[in-house]
């Protein structure tokens, strides 16, 4: 029978979260749909009791649509090599709000920084929330999708004058960008 | 910035001659470019005979080149380093991230015209320049001292208002140098 | 009137020799690594661009000070050397307090570096200072063992004694175990690779002379120039049989500078701790059996 292990561990969690929706995406990886509240106790019981004690990432996913944010958590086990993606959504404002977990595992508050300078999520509880990459910056969250790169820094930034005829020879047959 | 050529005394004449023969170079390199900078130094294109040779420290270095693109985060140390350097200084712009963006034209977080921040000497053009183009812009350098036209270091104490505006503006607050800019212009009376 | 003028006229003479030798240590090393090198007069240009600076940082009158003490103590070694012609002060002072006077640019530089409190600045003096320690043992008893086997402590007496024996006169002949031991201590009071650690340009930023740029930098500049001669010409007074003319001694200068250039071009650069045990390991030793030669 395929997908022997991950049918194991799924059945192995179900029983304490029967809200949440487990689907297998393809061999070792494992999806798991939640509701946001309960995401701090899975990520206790991940780590203490069913022995998934490496926190890959946690990576950020902007629904401009739906508006809402989606925080995926990434664990990682190293005796059954089995990865499980963990989602939960969360209502995207101009400074949205949720709870670290960088009690439980250390490093987890550079992910935080990142996320927090890049979307502006903020996560309450962390002890350090600077900006680490972006020191300097007094714009809005760059990562966002109603932030229009181009525009930004052809507003903000001064450029030189330049207008060759070889330039506008090729605009004019439709190349080159503007 | 062009200035307008006065004339020179026989003692700068002098000194442009024989000063124009060492120039030290700090080591800044946190662009792209840096890699062309070994093999213009080492045995293929030695750039040791011409004087030029490399200096860690910008208390007595006389060239910074920037190698590439500037981040905002790094433009602001580039800043703080540009003004601990002694005159007579130049910087010298390697690349054309210095001149107009480059590449990374339409980067939110990179600054495209370094000529508003500090101010710029000679630039290299090229992504990267080779070491032989590096070698001939050192030489049109050392033939601009020689005309003594090479007094971009004085602009920085007489347009100061200019390049500080345009500092503050990009960055998240007004920068905190440690150097008083304007009581040394009028400490060492340059004109 | 002829000591009036050797005395204003020799710190010159020394200075133009000093710029001439590191000028030409760097050609000889830039050819052993296939290159052109600079010209010859390549330190001359560093030195007036470094004076020509139009702005200066200074750190406070200490940091002043203590640059004129690094150059005055070097010069006051040199007044107290016989170089050919001129020994007027060397009569006054023997080797007791040639082996003082030593010791006080280095202090000067330390002084001086702690005032801009710069911790690279510091990692560098406290290393120099170590140094110190580890090359100044075998070379003072060195010193110790020549005067002990010629019954003298004058230099200028050494070198007629040694010239009175012809080429087998020379210390390093007669006593080739101290001459040896001396030659490797030379190579760290000279600030050469392998013992080059007070310098490490890449890795603590020039060391002592991290804050210092301009017109301080020039001062050292010129102090280095001068001192490298000093400490040839303490070795080719005491091992070489010093020299009666100008063109004996520039010879002498330029053969031993090349013997310890050609050393320096091939080695990398050994750690503090590693030179210090180096040094106490292999010199000093040496300096002790040749000094127990000497006794019985």
């Amino acid at each position: 029978m395929e997908y022997e292990l991950e049918n194991f561990i799924i059945d192995k969690m179900q029983p304490e979260f029967p809200e949440a929706v487990f689907t297998i995406k393809k061999s070792r990886r494992v999806e798991v749909k939640m509701s946001s509240d309960q995401l701090y106790n899975f990520a206790v019981r991940m780590q203490k009791k069913w022995n998934f004690l490496h926190l890959s990432a946690i990576s950020c996913v902007d629904w401009l649509q739906d508006n809402e944010f989606e925080l995926v958590y990434h664990f990682w086990n190293y005796d059954e090599k089995v990865l499980v993606m963990a989602k939960i959504r969360i209502p995207r404002e101009e400074e949205s709000h949720f709870e670290t977990i960088s009690n439980l595992w250390q490093p987890a508050k550079f992910f935080e920084r990142d996320i927090h300078e890049m979307f502006g999520v903020y996560f309450d509880g962390s002890e350090d929330m600077e900006r680490f990459i972006l020191t300097d910056w007094n714009g809005p969250p760059p990562m966002r999708k109603d932030f229009i790169t181009r525009e930004y820094a052809l507003n903000f930034f001064h450029y030189r004058e330049y207008d060759p005829e070889w330039l506008k020879d090729m605009m004019g047959a439709g190349e080159g960008n503007e | 910035m062009e200035e307008k050529l006065t004339q020179r005394s026989v003692w700068e004449k002098i000194s442009n001659k024989l000063s124009k023969r060492s120039l030290w170079m700090l080591h800044y390199c946190t662009g792209c470019g840096a890699i062309e900078l070994p093999p213009t130094m080492t045995a293929r294109f030695d750039m040791e005979r011409f004087g030029i040779s490399p200096m860690v420290t910008p208390r007595q270095a006389d060239i910074l080149l920037i190698t590439g693109y500037l981040s905002v985060k790094t433009l602001k140390r580039v800043v703080l380093t540009y003004e601990q350097m002694q005159a007579p200084k130049y910087v010298v712009g390697f690349g054309s991230c210095t001149i107009n963006g480059g590449m990374y034209w339409n980067s939110y977080s990179t600054m495209k015209c370094l000529d508003q921040y500090i101010p710029v000497e000679t630039y290299i053009a090229g992504c990267m320049p080779r070491p032989e183009a590096i070698i001939a812009s050192f030489n049109d350098l050392i033939a601009k001292i020689d005309r003594g036209e090479a007094n971009s270091w004085k602009d920085y104490y007489k347009n100061y208002d200019f390049y500080k505006a345009n500092q503050d503006r990009t960055f998240e607050g007004p920068i905190e140098t440690y150097n008083d800019i304007k009581a040394d212009a009028a400490m060492f009376n340059i004109k | 009137m002829n000591t009036v003028l050797w005395i204003i006229f020799l710190p010159i003479i020394i200075f133009i020799i000093g710029t001439f030798m590191l000028g030409y240590s760097r050609k000889f090393i830039a050819r052993i690594e296939r290159r052109y090198g600079p010209p010859i007069q390549q330190v001359f240009y560093d030195i007036f661009k470094l004076m020509n600076k139009k702005t200066n940082i200074s750190h406070g009158w200490m940091h002043d000070i203590a640059i004129l003490m690094l150059l005055g103590g070097t010069l006051l070694t040199l007044y107290f050397i016989p170089v050919p012609g001129f020994h007027f002060f060397a009569q006054y002072g023997d080797m007791l307090v040639i082996m003082y006077i030593l010791l006080i640019p280095a202090l000067g530089m330390a002084l001086g570096v702690g005032e801009t409190a710069n911790p690279n600045g510091s990692i560098g003096i406290s290393r120099a200072l170590m140094m110190l320690a580890g090359y100044d043992i075998p070379f003072f008893l060195t010193f110790i063992g020549m005067a002990m086997l010629n019954q003298t402590t004058s230099m200028y007496e050494l070198i007629n004694i040694q010239q009175a024996g012809g080429f087998f006169g020379w210390g390093l002949i007669t006593n080739p175990l101290l001459g040896v031991a001396a030659l490797i201590a030379l190579q760290g009071m000279l600030g050469e690779k392998p013992f080059e650690v007070m310098v490490a340009p890449h890795e603590i930023a020039t060391g002592p002379m991290t804050e210092m740029g301009g017109k301080y930098l020039g001062i050292m500049m010129i102090q280095h120039a001068i001192a490298v001669v000093v400490e040839l010409t303490i070795y080719i007074n005491l091992f070489l049989g010093g020299a009666l003319n100008w063109f004996e001694y520039i010879i002498k200068l330029f053969v031993l500078f090349t013997v310890l250039l050609s050393v320096n071009a091939v080695f990398g650069r050994f750690r503090t701790d590693d030179a210090v045990r180096f040094m106490w390991k292999i010199p000093l030793p040496m300096a002790v059996i040749g000094v127990l030669f000497i006794i019985f």
